[in-house]
């Protein structure tokens, strides 16, 4: 009977101070992961770029095909989109997808993820102690209250790892990865999937 | 086969104590099945629901099946699904005789075998027959089970769309199965 029956749940004051603990405890994860992202990043750099180039190799039989078969034209527009949905999934993805001059009428896609993971190792501990202490400090905290923090995290994730990837996908060995398949001109994008983007580079 | 779109099953998520959160969690409505004028009593729930966190009226994507109701309850929504034309649904609040009326989606049903990895960190799928492309939603139907599976372009949109409190198990290997065995896709 504990999770039945009456509780304060239309309270307001339940609701502020819902809203207050999570505003708070966002922003402190923020700024504590900024500092940590950032410093984990300068230091292994070379190793990131390494990564997002073997995601990139992993379309590169589907590119190479695509391209020579006529099916896609050379690329022009290239998304790193972070996923959302890793917050209920547990993953840590961008999805890399490859575009020629018509944009999204390409239709010839594959499935190119990046793991992002290593920038946010602390992501499960934080969550973790940011649900216990909801617990203890709101009344009768429902799951789809607590599953809030976990898209709020991603959320602050996605923002944080976007200097990231301008970073990333300036570097040579990046460029010279994607180069073989890109038109003279090509756009690197990055924002939440199938969602407004942003221009981060242009090679 | 080959598969091109990631594909997750939906799951309560783990901290889940046998009550699935609406969105709107202030709600909270004692639901009877009606059925051929028997009334079949489900315990009072919340209802796992994907829909606009501002529409009033009744949801119309069910994405959970209701395992957690009682044993009668579930008789008569197998009786439900078993039909294939039946898509409507009421749900009828004996104490105040409000009727709600759930528009069940009909997605297309895959027989298989699902195999969900320790911590529900991944699943493989061993299904009989292919998921069509242009279709982000499908029930996989194992025995006394149904499990739903969605695409992660749907996936995506239904999270900024207020998408919460579920568990993603990202389907690891999707294969096709000739009478009903295991093995490697086609």
């Amino acid at each position: 009977m504990a999770e039945t029956g009456y509780s304060f749940l239309e309270s307001k004051k339940r609701t502020e101070m819902y809203i207050e603990f999570l505003t708070d405890a966002l922003y402190e994860y923020a700024i504590r992961t900024k500092e940590r992202t950032t410093a984990l990043f300068e230091a292994g750099r070379e190793k990131y770029e390494e990564t997002l180039c073997s995601a990139i190799a992993s379309a590169g039989v589907f590119l190479h095909s695509r391209i020579s078969s006529g099916k896609k034209g050379k690329l022009r527009y290239i998304h790193f989109s972070y996923l959302l949905s890793g917050a209920l999934s547990g993953e840590m993805l961008v999805k890399l997808d490859f575009y020629d001059e018509r944009y999204y009428r390409d239709v010839e896609e594959t499935d190119c993820f990046w793991n992002c993971r290593e920038l946010f190792p602390d992501y499960e501990k934080e969550c973790r102690q940011m649900e216990e202490k909801m617990r203890r400090r709101i009344l009768r905290v429902q799951s789809g209250e607590l599953s809030q923090i976990k898209i709020g995290l991603t959320a602050w994730n996605y923002l944080l790892l976007k200097p990231v990837m301008a970073e990333l996908v300036r570097s040579r060995r990046v460029e010279e990865q994607l180069r073989p398949f890109c038109e003279e001109r090509a756009f690197l994008f990055y924002g939440p999937y199938l969602d407004e983007s942003e221009v981060i580079h242009k090679m | 086969m080959g598969v091109r779109m990631k594909y997750y099953l939906l799951q309560k998520p783990e901290y889940f104590t046998g009550m699935i959160d609406i969105l709107d969690f202030h709600k909270y409505v004692d639901y009877r099945a009606v059925i051929e004028d028997r009334a079949y009593c489900l315990p009072a729930h919340y209802m796992l629901l994907a829909r606009r966190r501002e529409y009033a009226q009744p949801p119309d994507i069910l994405l959970e099946p209701l395992p957690l109701f009682g044993e009668k309850a579930w008789e008569a929504v197998r009786c439900f699904m078993a039909e294939p034309l039946a898509i409507h649904f009421i749900l009828m609040d004996e104490k105040t005789r409000e009727s709600i009326h759930y528009y069940y989606p009909s997605f297309r049903r895959i027989n298989g075998r699902v195999e969900v990895q320790e911590r529900g960190k991944g699943a493989a799928l061993f299904l009989e027959g292919g998921i069509p492309e242009d279709i982000p939603v499908v029930y996989v139907q194992e025995e006394g089970k149904i499990w739903t599976l969605a695409a992660l372009d749907l996936l995506e949109s239904l999270m900024r769309n207020g998408l919460c409190d579920i568990k993603l198990v990202p389907a690891e290997k999707i294969c096709g199965i000739r009478d009903g065995k295991g093995g490697t896709g086609a």
